[in-house]
């Protein structure tokens, strides 16, 4: 049997770690205003189920920042040792799994709970409060709420999305997504609560089944791609199930490099590793980064390149998997 | 005069055979009564206002030059073209391209104005206990045989408001919130104990009076229907009222 050959490059360029400490910077933000729009929201919640809702959905929010430090951290610091001879810059991938998985079952929870209110014409109370001297009805005070809590998500996530790009984060780009799209989940819980107002006790499920089938909808979709990475599947794209154009253009150089071998990239965290089966390194080896289709400040993405020359273990030459 | 008596005697004044009525609801914040015909106009006018101004997003190739063009005397105005359709909604920042500015300020121009017009409005009842109220000219009310004089200060307060007299059946306080839940009478006065109000299948108003204290304490509360938040609205309003008295 062949010997494997294996080269590496693992180390992150500066300006990287510059971009995550950033990034690292903007989640801690990104937890502050997350946890003063659940204060507020909390403070105005009332029987609506449309406002529980969105409240649900604005406190899962501190589960994709707090998910992005952890691994951040850990892929900083953490150091390969005995146990952990890959390092952990997998954790980012496992993170926005529990992420996920998270999101989805809130999503679906919720969804259910609005369908039996509405299913069961539950009406929502919601009656007056003394604020500031006078009584007023909480609606407006949710309404204030709701836009109060559309504002920060719409900000930090245009700040996260070059960000997450940089950096290949599929965790970080969900959370901007997440944070992009929040002015849909506030302009639904804003219309339920006026709908409320005008005496159409539905609007309330409705919007809040809305809310919470959006939530869903995030959570299957970062499920299939955070599963593909898991599973070592190929390198999804950033906001997509689909293979990233990234690995698709890497596997062509790849192929065309080493003709007739086997090409196998798989993902760990942001680094994309590239196995060729079927044939050895050549000498003088180029260089990982050599291997890289696209440019230069971006050849980081590929950490290693194992040559694989065995045969199969049935004795013939190994099939090649596309 | 209060400035929101001069305001809504303004109003009641400019309304005058235009369609605005007067508030007679205290919780509201502004007493700007509006018909559902006019508030539908508005949103009507906005919306057809909006519909010629859309672009709403950047589009980064767009230069100067070629967004504008001559506007009414002689003036050049910013412009695009989007969707075949030429519009003014457009802004160039340098380096970024060009903008809708328009349509998110007629939105939120839109959505406060509709918010005002309609504020009179908010709450309203899904089962009209107010209006039936006050239309049928009684409340039906569910109480013991024996009340405090919070409660009866309460029902005064309210037969003001409303303009009906009550019309009181006592007995058993379960049937008695069993009725309210099913809209055959429209509020109970009743004692609870402090750790029930989460358990009652009904909304609660504000205690109008507490005996005793700590975890035993027993509070009179008016029990309503859930979710007729404008009838709900009028009796938290004056409980407290009457509560903040009694102290």
């Amino acid at each position: 049997m062949s010997a494997l050959a294996v080269t590496t490059d693992e180390t992150l360029p500066p300006q990287l770690l510059e971009t995550l400490k950033r990034a690292e910077r903007l989640e801690y933000w990104n937890i502050f205003w997350t946890i003063t729009i659940v204060i507020v929201m909390g403070l105005v919640l009332g029987q609506s189920q449309t406002m529980k809702t969105a409240w649900i959905e604005d406190t899962l929010g501190l589960v994709p920042p707090i998910a992005f430090l952890i691994a951040a951290k850990m892929e900083r610091s953490g150091n390969k040792s005995h146990k952990f001879p890959f390092g952990f810059e997998r954790v980012n991938g496992l993170g926005f799994f529990l992420a996920a998985v998270a999101l989805a079952a809130t999503g679906a929870l919720l969804l259910w709970d609005s369908a039996m209110t509405l299913v069961e014409g539950e009406h929502a109370t919601v009656g007056t409060v003394r604020f500031l001297g006078r009584d007023i009805w909480l609606g407006w005070l949710m309404i204030g709420a709701q836009f109060y809590a559309m504002i920060p998500p719409m900000i930090i996530g245009r700040k996260e999305l070059p960000l997450a790009e940089e950096l290949a984060d599929k965790l970080l780009h969900t959370d901007a997504l997440m944070n992009k799209a929040n002015w849909m989940t506030g302009a639904a819980g804003i219309a339920g609560i006026i709908g409320l107002g005008l005496g159409w006790w539905w609007a309330d499920s409705v919007a809040a089944a809305f809310i919470s089938f959006d939530i869903l909808h995030d959570g299957l979709k970062a499920i299939r791609s955070s599963t593909a990475e898991l599973v070592d599947g190929t390198p999804r794209g950033l906001s997509s199930p689909a293979i990233s154009e990234e690995a698709e253009a890497l596997q062509a150089r790849l192929e065309e490099r080493y003709p007739g071998a086997s090409i196998r990239l798989r993902e760990t965290g942001r680094l994309i590793r590239a196995e060729v089966h079927g044939c050895h390194a050549p000498e003088p080896y180029p260089g990982t980064a050599d291997h890289w289709p696209g440019k230069d400040e971006r050849s980081w993405r590929l950490a290693q390149v194992s040559f694989v020359p065995a045969e199969s273990r049935f004795g013939g030459p190994e099939r090649k998997h596309r | 005069m209060a400035p929101q008596k001069k305001m809504a005697a303004r109003l009641a004044w400019a309304g005058k055979g235009r369609g605005f009525v007067p508030s007679a609801d205290k919780h509201c914040v502004w007493h700007c009564g509006m018909e559902d015909r006019n508030v539908i106009l508005i949103g009507a006018f906005f919306w057809t206002a909006s519909k010629g101004a859309r672009p709403n997003r950047s589009i980064p190739d767009a230069s100067e030059g070629t967004a504008r063009r001559a506007g009414r005397n002689g003036k050049t105005i910013k412009c695009c073209v989007l969707e075949g359709r030429l519009t003014e909604a457009a802004k160039i920042e340098p380096g970024r391209g060009l903008h809708g500015t328009l349509m998110p300020r007629i939105a939120t121009v839109a959505v406060i104005t509709l918010l005002l017009a309609a504020c009179d409005r908010f709450p309203s009842d899904p089962e009209q206990s107010l209006e039936n109220i006050r239309s049928r000219g009684t409340i039906r009310l569910g109480a013991p045989e024996n009340i405090p004089p919070e409660a009866s200060a309460l029902l005064r307060r309210l037969e003001r408001e409303t303009g009906a007299r009550t019309l009181r059946r006592s007995g058993e306080i379960e049937p008695l919130l069993q009725a309210v839940k099913d809209g055959d009478i429209d509020l109970v006065i009743a004692p609870f104990r402090k750790d029930t109000p989460s358990a009652t299948a009904n909304a609660l108003s504000p205690p109008i009076r507490t005996d005793g204290t700590g975890d035993k304490a027993i509070e009179w509360r008016a029990a309503l229907r859930n979710g007729e938040n404008r009838w709900i609205s009028l009796v938290e309003v004056n409980a407290r009222q009457v509560a903040g008295r009694a102290k």
